[in-house]
Formats: structure tokens, sequence, C-alpha cells
């Protein structure tokens, strides 16, 4: 045969196509598999209600007719981050349609747009900060106004319904669907809005976390000698700090701090990141294109973040996705142990409510919470798995065969 | 191969069964000793019950035959220990077994005069004693470390005549040197006892005539001066001398004294965050001999951990939550095993939320009078009371209990109004100037603050919760702070917060002096909202010096009066105490201060449970 040397029968590169990156290649090949498929809806799920809770579960109205007009509270009761995150998400929506542009060059847009609208919104937003919350069912009850359209869920995380005689542990019903907490507000927006404080506890201390830790372990891997002695010293030492404890001992001495929370654990969580990342670049840094970039004179940071980190950065990507589901867990546990968030709603801390104060137990503040957090973390572990089997050579041509 | 069952086998076989035969006898053989043992210890048992009786009888003065030089024994049947000797007669009196109590805190301090919270408090009870107390039925002063004592006609000099007989839980001998030294070490400006100090600045001097007798001299009449001088924590010299005022400060154990029990730990090593604290007998003690053996405090900070470990019989003794109160009180099962005690005493407290009044040198908002009356007519308290506290609690106007004389009857509590609140906020300078919903002073401070309160504690949350939305009605925003005991303690002594809420525990006659006169102001005093008013001071000064008690309540009055006007805290309800016991303690008796105290209770030996 000699048709493997005839060049005609070779398949020809398509010229219009560029080729896909590694890394594109892996994510394509992870979002095949089911596992991932689930967990990444999940993950949607929880985002959606994330970026979109303020508009799901809100006692302000999204529109009603009083004495002065219509008008919008729950527009006008939107905080600055409620409106940075939909605006944001607005922006990124639309960047996703230029599909023309090179994919950094609007990452750099979205990140300089995202600056931009922070700054105005935290100049310019200024919602009111005491609210009373039964004020529009009075209103409606006492025909001060004519009507209101209400969000699906019309209660907000904190009203505490205290127009009414009692409300605390009611079972679910037809009103409040998932029943309500131990100070009367309703579980299911409470529901709702935890998401936001889930997901941005996860992806903030695993982000802080990965930058951190792709820089020493980069350093250290490239280098080596000296200065990746240091840097494993820093990682032995790094990584004997019991994050728990240290937490607990921050919440007891500067109050309860979510960002301080989310600092913390990126502070303490980095060891794994850098380890494998400099694991990747002890290998990388012999091979040819490595030498070939330093022998042009490129610059250090162009041959370590440019030309090196996009080839060894899947293992990070793989850990950080089992990362993020640690950092959802530890953050429920502190809420569980009653060191989370003072009002504001959180999986682990209506999970503490759930052993109730006269000793009974009440079964929806344990199930909905403990389910919600039970599913994230499995999701980002099935998403983590589904992106080690997909960057794994072996494990594929094992799953081939 | 022969397989023949052979001689060999035979013996074997028979040799087996002979090792079990002796095995089966040997069993029964200890089935009759099991059997014997235990008759021999019901017996032994019995005989003990039998010669504590009689220890018991002897010690209360039966007349035997004796050789002691004195000739009449100190522990007469009507003395300090009458009533710890009554159940003594009881058929089923043992001595033996513990009692477990818990405490929602962790404690951080057991020294005494410088620890500031209520824990410490019950456990120096045990420890320490003073020279007199007061009888828990009559309230009469009875004679504890001295014999007898002799007031002079003006009231200004008090000699007690001390035990010589009284030893410290070291063996080391009590006499009137430690009296001394224990007066001195309080008003010795570098030990951190302000809270003692506010009390005891009207004694002059206090001195020793002799090993066994004391001469307390007080400046001027004061209404209390009985009181403070017999109930003066005595510090043992041999032991606390041997510190430094520094050392004494930041000390955490030292917990040391005459009393029916002691540390279970060394004093000196003692280390807070243990989980639990042991007090056990004091061998040494020189008085009639408690029958429990050993007091348990174990620290569950969580209020349904506390219900979990009450419920499987690990405590004896419990103070459930007003919602856990519910529960139980119709647990058919529970109250089978646990007596229930509901009462109301004077010594019960209120309480409170606390304005600050001076942060860091400046005047906050509410330091206008105008404003904390409105912050009380924002407060829902009757409803509250009902919600919150199951109807357990009932408002109050001031911080004297409407069950004692101190209470003025023509007070009326502030209404809830929330309309004449805005209108006096309104006058104070406060309206929403910029739309926002949060009401601003004229030159655009905006109304909002911080509340602190014990983060264990469900019930304040709840508290702090339902306040926030009463005041968000006003236009203020409040932002709950829970904060950890120890943490909350120290922000209260640096006076670094805007509001808080606690409670006061009651005496049988309060002095507001400590609270709210404006000399506890400095140096770590328990006036540490800043609150000041002249005119309050002068009639606290007036009433604490008036000896008639008519006239003194007359003075009260007027304290409480102006207490109500100024509303320097937000006075909210005294509450009725709910307390279960387990019912194989015995002789736990209502008394007019609340329960008795362990020191009389027992537990017959059957139903023991703890440290056979």
């Amino acid at each position: 045969m000699t048709a493997v040397n005839d060049p005609q029968s070779l398949p020809q590169p398509l010229p219009a196509k560029r080729p896909r990156s590694f890394l594109a290649g892996v994510l394509l090949d992870m979002t095949g598999r089911w596992g991932a498929r689930i967990g990444l809806a999940w993950i949607g799920l929880v985002a959606f209600m994330a970026i979109f809770g303020p508009l799901l579960a809100s006692s302000h109205p999204i529109l009603w007719k009083t004495a002065d007009g219509v008008s919008s509270p729950m527009l006008k009761h939107l905080t600055a981050a409620d409106v940075i995150i939909l605006a944001m998400t607005l922006v990124a929506a639309i960047l996703l349609c230029f599909k023309r542009t090179h994919f950094g060059k609007r990452v750099l847009i979205f990140l300089g747009i995202g600056v931009v609208v922070s700054i105005m919104t935290l100049i310019l937003i200024k919602p009111p900060q005491a609210i009373v919350y039964s004020q529009y069912r009075e209103a409606l009850a006492a025909d001060e106004a004519q009507w209101a359209v209400m969000t699906i869920v019309p209660y907000s995380p904190t009203d505490r319904f205290r127009e009414l005689e009692e409300t605390r542990f009611l079972s679910p019903s037809g009103k409040h669907w998932m029943g309500t907490t131990g100070d009367g507000e309703d579980l299911c927006s409470r529901m709702i809005h935890a998401c936001r404080i889930a997901l941005a506890v996860g992806f903030l201390s695993t982000g802080i976390a990965i930058c951190i830790g792709v820089i020493i372990g980069g350093l250290m891997g490239y280098f080596s000698g000296w200065v990746d002695l240091l840097g494993m010293r820093l990682v032995e030492v790094f990584s004997a700090i019991p994050t728990i404890f240290l937490l607990i001992t921050f919440v007891a001495f500067y109050g309860r701090n979510l960002y301080l929370m989310m600092i913390i654990l990126g502070l303490t969580g980095w060891v794994g990141y850098a380890v494998f990342t400099r694991a990747e670049f002890l290998k990388l840094r012999e091979q040819d294109f490595v030498q070939a970039a330093i022998a042009c004179g490129l610059p250090l940071r162009s041959v370590l973040f440019k030309h090196m980190l996009p080839n060894g950065v899947t293992p990070v990507l793989v850990s950080a996705s089992f990362g993020v589901a640690g950092a959802i867990l530890t953050e429920s546990t502190l809420s569980f142990l009653g060191l989370g968030l003072v009002e504001e709603p959180s999986w682990g801390q209506m999970l503490n409510q759930a052993r109730g104060q006269g000793g009974v137990f009440t079964w929806w503040m344990a199930i909905y919470p403990g389910f919600a957090i039970f599913f994230t973390v499995f999701a980002y572990n099935l998403v983590g798995e589904a992106l080690r089997d997909a960057i794994d050579p072996q494990l594929k041509k094992a799953a081939q065969l | 191969m022969d397989n023949r069952f052979g001689l060999k086998d035979w013996i074997v076989c028979l040799l087996l069964v002979a090792i079990l035969i002796t095995l089966w006898f040997k069993m029964i053989q200890d089935d009759r000793q099991w059997d014997k043992l235990s008759k021999i210890q019901t017996t032994l048992d019995a005989q003990g019950d039998e010669l504590t009786q009689l220890a018991n009888k002897l010690a209360s003065g039966v007349h035997v035959t004796t050789t002691t030089q004195t000739g009449k024994t100190n522990l007469d049947a009507d003395g300090p220990f009458a009533r710890i000797l009554a159940p003594m007669n009881e058929p089923d009196y043992a001595t033996g077994d513990w009692v477990i109590y818990p405490f929602g805190s962790t404690v951080s301090k057991l020294t005494p005069l410088i620890s500031s919270d209520v824990y410490q408090r019950v456990l120096e009870d045990h420890v320490m004693e003073s020279l007199a107390n007061r009888d828990p039925m009559t309230l009469e002063w009875q004679p504890m470390l001295a014999k007898r004592w002799t007031i002079s006609d003006d009231g200004l000099t008090i000699v007690f005549k001390l035990r010589d007989n009284v030893t410290f839980s070291d063996g080391k001998p009590f006499t009137s040197e430690d009296v001394v030294f224990s007066f001195d070490w309080i008003m010795n400006p570098k030990v951190a006892a302000p809270r003692d100090r506010a009390y005891y600045d009207k004694v002059e001097s206090v001195t020793a005539n002799g090993p066994y007798e004391v001469t307390f001299k007080l400046k001027e009449t004061y209404f209390k001066g009985f009181d403070v001088c017999a109930g003066i924590t005595i510090l043992a010299k041999h032991f606390y001398g041997q510190f430094t005022e520094a050392q004494f400060n930041e000390s955490t154990g030292l917990l040391f004294g005459t009393g029916p029990y002691k540390l279970a730990d060394n004093p000196l090593d003692w280390k807070p965050g243990e989980g639990k604290i042991e007090l056990v007998r004091n061998d040494k003690y020189w008085g009639v001999a408690p029958a429990i053996d050993r007091i348990v405090y174990r620290e569950i900070l969580d209020d349904n951990a506390r219900l979990v470990a009450f419920r499987n019989g690990e405590l004896d003794r419990y103070g459930p939550t007003p919602e856990q109160y519910v529960a139980l009180k119709e647990d058919e099962q529970l109250l089978k095993e646990k007596q229930l005690f509901e009462f109301e005493t004077i010594t019960g407290g209120y309480r409170y939320i606390a304005w600050n009044q001076m942060q860091e040198g400046k005047p906050t908002i509410f330091a206008d009078k105008r404003v904390r009356q409105a912050m009380t007519m924002l407060t829902n308290r009757a409803q509250m009371s009902k919600n919150l506290m199951v109807g357990l609690a009932t408002p109050c106007s001031g911080p004297f209990h409407r069950l004692g004389k101190q209470a003025n009857p023509d007070v009326e509590l502030w209404p809830y109004a929330p309309d004449k609140a805005k209108a006096l906020l309104k006058e104070a300078g406060f309206e929403d100037r910029d739309g926002d919903g949060v009401i601003e002073s004229a030159d655009g401070k905006k109304f909002t603050f911080k509340l602190i309160y014990p983060a264990s504690s469900e019930n304040y949350k709840q508290m702090a919760f339902y306040l926030k939305d009463a005041y968000a009605r006003a236009g203020i925003a409040m932002e709950p702070d829970p904060l950890e005991w120890s943490i909350m303690i120290q922000r209260i002594g640096q006076r670094q917060f805007d509001a808080m809420t606690l409670g006061w525990s009651g005496t049988i006659e309060g002095d507001p002096n400590q609270i709210f006169h404006s000399d506890q102001v400095a140096d770590g005093g328990d006036n540490y909202i800043h609150y000041i008013n002249k005119d309050l001071d002068k009639l606290i000064d007036e009433a604490r010096i008036t000896m008639d008690e008519d006239k003194r309540m007359a003075l009260w009055h007027k304290v409480h009066a102006i207490l109500h006007e100024d509303q320097p805290y937000t006075f909210l309800w005294t509450t009725k105490a709910v307390l279960f016991m387990d019912k194989r303690v015995k002789n736990v008796l209502r008394v007019k201060t609340g329960i008795n105290d362990v020191e009389e209770w027992y537990v017959p030996r059957k139903l023991q449970r703890w440290g056979l």
C-alpha cells in the first residue's frame, strides 16, 4: 500500500478554522460526560439564583400603584452588589455574542467595564437601610395601594412578618413553600438568597488561592534550586495551619465578616495549587518550546505566564473545582457553628436552626439547606472528576478501550 | 493409617471434660462469692448510713460525755448549719454523689473581685465564706465566720468576734489578719476591683484586736454598712498575699477560701476553657460537711446541646430557655424524673438595653435624653415578653424589683408609642433629610448603631432581630452584633459599644450607686454608659447614708422616678425563674431567694449515680 505516502489522501487541515487549544479540547471533552453535565446544570441553577435572587424573592413589589403613582420599590431597594452583579451579567452576555473579537480582548473589555460599573454603583446606589417589609402588605390591606406585582416568592430573606402574631417554625404550606425559620422568615426566600454567598465564598476564596498558588508554584518550578527550597518550606508552614480554628479565632476577635473569611480561606488554601504548578513547571522547563522562548530572549513574565502556564494550568483547574466545594463546606461548617453571618442567609446557618429551640426537630429546616449543600458540593466534585478524566491521556485511552 | 479411637484419645477426652467441669464449678463458686460480696456491701452501706447519722447526731449537739475543752460544740442546731443538719435525720440520708450544673458560657476567670460575671459568683459562694450570711428563709443575718458582733449606737463601729476553729481548705487557721488583709486588698487601687470598691468606699478602716476580733469603722452611716462589712470576701493572707497586684489582676483561677467546697484543681494551675469546672468537698472544712461529694459545672454553650444533655440525665439542674420551657412543661415523661420550680424573686434581676452616651471622648446619639426616651417608646415590651419570653417576663420601669419596697409604685411604664417616639426624635433634630429611609441629625449624622449581645444565646438573638425591625419603623438602622462572652465583657470594660443588652442580677436591697452614680464612670466602674446626673448622684448619696428605712425608701422612690425620666437604660423586664431539678436529689426547697444551697441537698444511696 502506498496510499500513506500520497499527500492527496491525507486529510487537509481546514484553513478557515484555527486549531483547537488543549484547554478548549479538554473542556469540550468534559462537557460530553454525563457527570459533568449534571454537575454543571446544578451549578448553573445555583448561579442563576445567585444572580437573579433579588428579582426572584423580595418583599418589595416589582411594581405597585399608590397615591403617588406607579413605582417600583424593588428597583429602589436593589443594593450596590445586586446592581453590579446584574449589570455585569448583562455585559458578559453581550460580549459572548461578539464571537469575532479575540477572547482575551473580550475578557479585558469585561474587566474594564466591571471596574467602571462598580465604582459608579458604589457611588450612586444608596438603597434605604432601615427597611420595614410589612409596609407593603399593610398598605395593600388598608387600600392605600391599588395593586402590586410581586416576585415569584414574595418575601425577602430577612422579612420577619412583624405585623403578624406568630410566624416562627411554620411547616411548608401554599404560602410558605419551604416553611419558615426560627425567626419567622420565609425559608424559600432565604434558600435563594443563600446561593450568592455559597458561590461567592467558593469562587473568591479559590480564586485568591489559585493566584497565590500559581505564582509561587510557578516561580518554584521554574527557578528550582534555593527558590524551590524556600518555597517548599513555606508550603510546609502553610499546610500546617488549621484553617477552621484560625477562622474561629478571627471571628471571635474581629467579628463576623464574610470577606475576611474568604480572604483567610484563600490565604491558607493555596498550598495544593502551588505544589501542582511547581511539578508541572519542573517538567515543562526542560521542554524545547520553553528553551526556545528563553533563547529568543523573551522576558520572564512572558515565558512563565504566556508559554508555560497555559500548558501547566490544567491540573490546577481540576483541584480548583474540588477547592470550591471545600470552601463552600467550610463556610457551611462555620455558619453551622454559629460563627457565620448574623442576619443574611447561609445554608449552614439554616441547617443549624433545624435543631429547633424547644428541642423540636424541624424537618424542612434540615432537608432543604442540607440537600443544597450536598448537591452543590457533589456537583463541583462531579465537574472536577470529569475534568481530571478529560485531561489524563491514560484514562482516556482506557476509557476508549 | 489406623484411625481407631485409642487409649490416648480417651485420656485426652477425659482431661478436656475434667477441665470443663472444673471451669463450671469455678463459675458457680464465683457466683456464690459475688452474692456474698454484695451482701457484705449492702450491710456495710447500711452501717455507713447509720454511722453518718450517728455522727450527725453527735454534731448536732446531743450531749455525749466528751473531754473537749470548750465543752460546747459550735455546731449548735440553731446556728448557720441548722438547715444542713435538718435532712440528716431523714431515713434515706446519705453522703456521696455529684450534682452537675450547666453553664451557658465559658468562665474565663475564677479569681474573686476581678471577675465580672455571675458564673464566677456561683462558684465563689461555695468556696469562700464571709463573716456572716443571711438566713435564706428569714433573710436575717446569722453568724458564719464571726461568732457574734456588736454595733455601736451611731452605727459607725462594728466589732466582730471571730470563731477560733476556722481553717482554710489547706488547713491553715483563719484569723483577724485575713479580714484586715481582705479589706486592704480590695481598697488597694492597683487591684482591678472597682465594683467592690464602690461599696467599701464608705468603710474607713478595719483593724484587728487580737487574733479573733476585728473592728470595722465606717466614715459615715451607710444603709448597707453592716451588709458590706459582714459580707466581705475573705481572702487568705497566706495565699493571696504571695501575689503582686499585677499577678492578681491577670490571674485566672485563684479561688481559695474557708468554704465547704474547694476547687478540684490546684488554684494556681487552673486554666479556662476546659469545658467543665469541678468543686470537691473540702475535707478540712471546719463546719458541717455537706452531703454532696462534688459539684460539676459543665460549660455547654449551645442551647440545644444543653437540653440534650439534660434529657439524657447528664445534668441535674437545668434552667431552660423560654421556648424550651414551653415544650418541656408538657413533657409527661420528663416530669416523672424531674421536679419543676417556678418562682419570681427580688434577686432575679432585670434585663435592659444600655445606651452608651460617650465614646472616645465624644457624646453619642444617645447622650440626648429625648432620644433614649424615644428608643424606649419604640420597644413593645409587652409583646416581646409575650412572644419571646412566653409570658415568663413582666415589663419593668426601673432597676428596682416591683416586689421590693424600693420600687416607686407611682412610676408608670413608658408606653409603646411609635408616633410619640418619632415626634420626640424630630424634636431632637432627627429627620429623614435625604429620603433614604434613615433619619439624620441636622449635621447629616445618620441614626445607625450596633447592638452587642452574647452570641451563644438564641433568645438574645431573637430579641435583637425584634428590636431591629421595631427601630426600622422609626427610620433607625440597627445592626445586631453578637459577640463571644469574654470579648463582650472586654468591650464593655473598654466602653467600645453603641448599645448593648444584658441582665443585672439583683440583691435584696439594691444600691444603684454601683451602676448609675457618676463616680462609677471612671476606672472601669459599672457606669459604663457614661450616665451623669448630678441630682441623681445627690439622691443616691443621701439615700446611702440614711439609716431610717421609711425615709430611705422615699429617696429610692425619687431615684426610681429620675431613672425612669432619664432612661439611661431601656429597662425591659424582670423574669420568672424556671428550674428543673433531678428528682433523685432530695431536700431541694424553695427559699426566699430562690432555691436552697447545694450544701443542704443529699442523694439517697440507692439513687446515687456519679463518682461510685
